[in-house]
């Protein structure tokens, strides 16, 4: 009723119904602020009684979402009722506080109010019952298999059990079957296949690799069951993805470079990132030299730029900057799937001399520097070299694998839009481990036009979300920055003259 | 736009501007769970509703008009039982108004004396006079005094002071003294000290690793670590992320992947797999895709048209899908999803504060999004 504004139909009316509605409606209203009003006088008279608590169950079954309400009724339980009882009498208070949330399910429920009020009741028995919770949540997740609250309050229930529990894997094991139920029914039970993905990981814990490897296979079947079965459903896809794992991407800095007569030094990667922190700056006499960072990129401060810029303060030492100091912690990868190569030892500046090069920096240097600012510190992400969880070697079998399936599938459903991605992401990925493995040097070029073509395919099936493929596209074909000092010039000269181009045209 | 105010007509007594059917969820969360979707029995009711041949522009009259009526509904029995949002929904209506270019269409010296109103001696502030503080009407009476330009008419320090009170030691925020935690939390705690230009009293960097537990294999996020991905939990994280200068952590191409598979034939955003389209998404979806600059991956005429076919076309007000109740929350979110779309004659918001750019950049913010760059 009050709180749902979703899927209301609007209702034609005429002047008479209206007036007959709101006759009615009038009644009500004095009825509903009359009860406010008395609940409020008897709170603030502090008279935290029972008879107080009736009127806010009254206000709660007409307005569930009213939350000072519900905050009055935990200050009349705390400060008025608990003190005057025994444990045994206060439980079975909280006990009827839990029947009363029953009622009211009945009419939302949807109310964070009256779940926060649920878990309230529990945190403070002395005796919680998390079995009949449990019990209450399946339940509930029966009703309606995809209720945020329902699977939020379960993964609640759930670790108030495992805390009970010396051995959690009986728990973790309920919980998988649970989801496998849930999945059975309906294979486009994305809640279902995301609690999957949480619990997974703690059933595979304490597994020899060998175990591991035949709950992966299980789990892979289960997948091309539901995938065999509703093609067209995204849930079963993304759990696919994210079971399979992914190739982590290395980021790599190519190295520093300064520019005859130009005071800026510059920071090359292979890929977009953040610099962040103190970086040590040091001239031939290994003196610190002072001054700022700056991310060349095309567009705002925050965003990250494979070339970064460092002004000394004193311009005057242009050319005297010889080494730097990176660590881990200076560099932040744009994304939490990629992996900073570490460096250790102090970077020597190469310099570069190229005419144009000069050129651009100086107007960089004259210009538009100063509408960028470095990072603060930022928090890395947890970076792991596996590739998925439950395999340790073969990955590339497995790739092999699961692209000749997927090609089957393909057979039968030549149109399917996700199959299509799908193959070509596992293509793409077979090609980035065996480059990683040292057993391809230059790429794979079959599977890359093979998976360019799928990608192409997709961008006239799938409109919508055209330029999605567009710039998958772009990302298969672009090629990789090098330390090729050709290379590196273009890349300066490429990011300065983009740079100027956007704060250009906004100055 | 150089049409007259409306803000010259009746007076309008701000406490009593009603919500009539809003939502019970906040500034974040609208969570549409029982329906299970039927994209294709849904997009014949919609082809048939939304023939007329207005539905192709935006009304702002009738919107502005809309917004200035809801104090009329005192009759309306909704207009007592949604209170609690009578704040929040004073920020809708603000927001939307501003974007239309009609803000002084509500009395700004009643707006700023009512939000003051709403303010409790620990700093924070209730959803309507004499309600309870809690921290998710604490950011739209910031929000609304920001919009207002005037800021100085509270005490930072005390708004500081109780939002910063909410941290837990892992780094979440809880939403009162009651003990609820929530990653919407989390985004309202930095939006708020951000435009308070007091980041540094709460702790940001626990906060982001505590948002970075709630991350999940499709890229999204959850309520809380283990929860699943819902288009308006990762509003929150997404741009909480970016105000703490944190974007890193999020992979862009695959929640972004997630992000628009959200649209359905019809145009319009649903809020999770298998669900049905409803306008507030075009906000939550949008605005997400807008800040990690994916926004184009969506198709932005077919989004507009189903945002404007929810248009109420006889009195006003946008509502989750076409044919259904209008209310100011669906209102906004749909006027702030058109203005983000750049559609003629709204000014421009930010995705990441979900406020008037104007507003942002007057307040000497940096933009923090991605958003701008490619379109």
């Amino acid at each position: 009723m009050s709180s749902n504004v979703h899927g209301v139909k609007k209702v034609k009316t005429n002047e008479e119904l209206a007036q007959a509605r709101k006759q009615k409606e009038a009644v009500k209203i004095k009825e509903y602020n009359d009860l406010v009003s008395r609940c409020k006088e008897e709170v603030e008279a502090k008279h935290f009684e029972f008879s107080t608590l009736r009127l806010t169950s009254d206000i709660l079954q007409l307005n569930p979402d009213y939350y000072t309400i519900w905050n009055y009724r935990r200050e009349i339980l705390l400060q008025g009722i608990f003190p005057t009882m025994d444990e045994e009498a206060k439980q079975q208070v909280l006990q009827q506080e839990l029947e009363f949330f029953m009622q009211l399910i009945r009419i939302n429920p949807k109310s964070y109010s009256m779940w926060n009020h649920r878990r309230w009741c529990l945190s403070v028995m002395s005796k919680p019952d998390w079995q009949q919770e449990f019990k209450l949540v399946g339940k509930m997740l029966d009703l309606d298999a995809r209720n945020f609250h329902g699977w939020s309050y379960r993964r609640n229930v759930v670790a108030n059990i495992r805390e009970q529990q010396a051995d959690t894997k009986e728990i973790d094991t309920k919980e998988f079957e649970y989801t496998s139920t849930k999945i059975k029914q309906s294979f486009s039970n994305y809640s279902a296949w995301h609690y999957r993905s949480k619990v997974l990981p703690s059933i595979l814990k304490d597994m020899t690799d060998e175990e591991r490897t035949t709950v992966g296979k299980k789990e892979l079947d289960l997948i091309k069951n539901a995938l065999y079965t509703e093609p067209d459903d995204q849930s079963a896809w993304l759990y696919y993805w994210w079971l399979v794992g992914r190739v982590p991407s290395h980021v790599q800095i190519l190295g520093a470079y300064s520019v005859s007569n130009t005071p800026s030094l510059f920071v090359v990667f292979d890929d977009e990132v953040q610099l962040a922190g103190d970086i040590a700056v040091q001239d031939e006499q290994n003196n610190n030299v002072n001054g700022s960072w700056y991310g060349v990129s095309s567009t705002t401060a925050h965003k990250p730029s494979s070339v970064w810029a460092f002004r000394p303060n004193d311009t005057g030492i242009a050319g005297k900057v010889s080494s730097l100091s990176l660590s881990k912690e200076n560099v932040v990868a744009d994304s939490p799937e990629k992996l900073f190569s570490t460096i250790n030892d102090a970077i020597t500046v190469t310099s570069l001399d190229d005419e144009a090069l000069v050129s651009v920096i100086q107007q960089l240097d004259s210009s538009s520097l100063k509408a960028t600012i470095t990072t603060s510190p930022v928090e890395q992400s947890d970076q792991t070299e596996t590739y998925t969880l439950w395999q340790k070697d073969d990955h590339e079998l497995l790739l092999v694998g699961e692209i000749e399936s997927l090609e089957e599938l393909l057979d039968l459903e030549p149109d399917s839009k996700w199959v299509l991605q799908t193959l070509a992401h596992f293509m793409l990925q077979l090609e980035a481990f065996k480059k990683q493995n040292g057993s391809l040097v230059d790429g794979d070029k079959e599977l890359r036009t093979k998976a360019l073509e799928m990608v192409k395919r997709l961008s006239s099936i799938d409109r919508y979300r055209n330029k999605r493929y567009q710039d998958w596209i772009q990302n298969i074909e672009s090629v990789p920055i090098t330390s090729n000092l050709s290379d590196i010039k273009t890349e300066i000269k490429g990011r300065i003259n983009s740079h100027l181009k956007a704060f250009g045209e906004k100055n | 736009m150089a049409r007259q105010s409306h803000s010259s007509g009746g007076k309008i007594i701000l406490a009593e501007i009603s919500l009539a059917r809003s939502s019970q969820v906040s500034t974040t969360v609208s969570l549409n769970a029982t329906q299970d979707s039927d994209e294709f029995a849904q997009e014949s009711t919609y082809s048939m509703a939304t023939e007329p041949p207005a539905t192709d522009k935006l009304q702002v009259d009738l919107h502005v008009n809309y917004i200035q009526s809801l104090n009329t509904k005192k009759d309306d029995l909704e207009y007592w039982l949604t209170e609690h949002l009578r704040l929040q929904g004073i920020y809708w209506g603000i927001t939307a108004l501003d974007l239309m270019q009609h803000v002084d269409a509500l009395p700004r010296e009643e707006v700023i004396k009512y939000v003051c109103d709403c303010q409790h001696e620990s700093g924070g502030f209730g959803g309507h006079i004499g309600h309870d503080p809690h921290i998710q009407n604490t950011l739209p009476a910031i929000q609304v005094l920001a919009t207002l330009n005037a800021l100085d008419a509270i005490d930072a320090d005390k708004v500081v002071k109780y939002v910063a009170s909410l941290q837990n030691e892992d780094g979440s925020f809880q939403g009162d003294q009651w003990g609820e935690v929530d990653t919407r939390f989390c985004y309202i705690a930095l939006s708020i000290c951000s435009l308070l230009k007091r980041l540094d009293d709460i702790n940001v960097a626990k906060c982001v690793e505590w948002i970075v537990k709630c991350r999940n294999y499709d890229g999204g996020f959850g309520n809380q670590p283990g929860g699943e991905s819902h288009s308006a939990q990762i509003f929150t994280c997404v741009n909480a992320l970016a105000i703490a200068g944190a974007l890193h952590h999020v992979d862009r191409d695959l929640l972004g992947w997630w992000l628009c598979e959200r649209q359905l034939k019809n145009g319009g955003l649903n809020g999770r797999p298998e669900k049905l389209e409803d306008v507030c998404y075009s906000w939550w979806v949008l605005s997400s895709l807008a800040t990690i600059d994916r926004m184009d991956w969506i198709n932005p005429e077919k989004l507009t048209e189903f945002i404007l076919s929810a248009q109420d076309l006889e009195d006003g007000g946008i509502s989750d899908r076409p044919g259904d109740m209008v209310d100011v929350f669906h209102t906004h979110f749909g006027i702030a999803g058109l203005a983000l779309l750049k559609y003629e004659g709204l000014r421009s918001i930010d995705p990441v504060y979900c406020m008037p750019q104007h507003v942002i950049d007057s307040l000497g913010l940096p933009r923090l999004h991605q958003h701008n760059e490619r379109i």
